[in-house]
């Protein structure tokens, strides 16, 4: 099953539309979007608005193609599941979010371990082409680089110390 | 196994904050550690997780429900330390610790790479310990690195 998540604030009708387009010519594809405040109503799956943290694991465990937009919610449980994920980056300029961050996101990507970047529908399209003949479309891999240790290190330190 | 009877609040609203705040468990862990967030469902796989109204700026009755419930965790449970990756409802959540004399720490989203959020700015005010997931976002007066979740 793919799995098209735009996340639990703002609609984006480009990322739905484009896979929902694709999947009118893969029908054997199940989906699954969740859309948020979403006007465009895709035809070519199971369409909810928002999922509860319950059922977004259980589609995530169903699910072999995760995509996308650029929000670390997704790609972190992406990266954890050893899911592919295909990322596609929400743009200020067509009022999809507040600015361009996850175009800087997805920018740095490959520095945070590793999720496909579409950076438009047509990458987005020849990416899901791609996953359909086999190609593997990420690394999905979530190496230890020690940079978590470190943070949780800083903690331990700072809550076990006396004085402010 | 429990090193500490240290108790830490991990405060975020449901989402990519959560997501990042869970990325701490090798921390929280070793501590008697409460969570919060925003999103009830959470608790149909860990019913112990408290909810709170989830808040942004131009809900301002949320802000005010959301920070008597935050009010009311804080003084049942009492933590020595509280840590929050975001978004408004932790920044409330440090600003009011803090006043009940907790050591609180912010963790501004992996996903500001290149510019802090709105609610992270505002954290930089109240947090003892203000820190950024991107190196190049840190600064001597803060925020600063100190790792990340990934």
């Amino acid at each position: 099953m793919i799995f098209i998540s735009v996340g639990t604030q703002l609609s984006f009708d480009r990322l739905t539309k484009t896979v929902d387009s694709w999947l009118s010519s893969h029908a054997e594809e199940e989906a699954f979007f969740q859309i948020a405040e979403g006007e465009y109503q895709p035809k070519n799956g199971v369409v909810q608005k928002y999922v509860g943290a319950d059922q977004y694991q259980q589609i995530f465990e169903e699910s072999d193609l995760i995509i996308s937009h650029a929000g670390m919610g997704t790609i972190i449980s992406a990266l954890e599941s050893g899911k592919s994920v295909i990322v596609m980056p929400r743009r200020f300029s067509l009022g999809e979010h507040r600015n361009d961050h996850q175009m800087a996101t997805a920018e740095r990507i490959g520095e945070l371990g590793g999720a496909e970047v579409a950076w438009c529908e047509e990458e987005l399209l020849a990416k899901l082409d791609d996953y359909k003949q086999g190609k593997k479309v990420t690394s999905g891999a979530l190496s230890e680089n020690g940079n978590l240790a470190s943070l949780c290190t800083f903690l331990d330190g700072y809550l076990l110390q006396d004085a402010k | 196994m429990k090193s500490d009877v240290k108790k830490v609040l991990a405060v975020a609203s449901f989402g990519g904050h959560w997501t990042q705040l869970n990325r701490l468990m090798p921390f929280f862990d070793k501590y008697e550690t409460r969570f919060i967030t925003t999103e009830s469902s959470v608790q149909k796989l860990r019913p112990q997780v408290r909810i709170v109204r989830d808040a942004n700026r131009n809900t301002k009755l949320s802000i005010l429900i959301c920070s008597l419930q935050l009010i009311w965790q804080l003084l049942i449970f009492r933590p020595h330390l509280i840590v929050s990756t975001g978004a408004l409802p932790g920044v409330i959540a440090l600003t009011l610790g803090r006043l009940m004399g907790c050591k609180t720490v912010w963790i501004d989203s992996i996903a500001n790479g290149e510019e802090l959020s709105m609610s992270g700015k505002l954290a930089g005010k109240v947090a003892h310990q203000w820190l950024t997931q991107w190196p190049n976002l840190a600064t001597e007066q803060g925020p600063h690195y100190r790792g990340r979740v990934l």
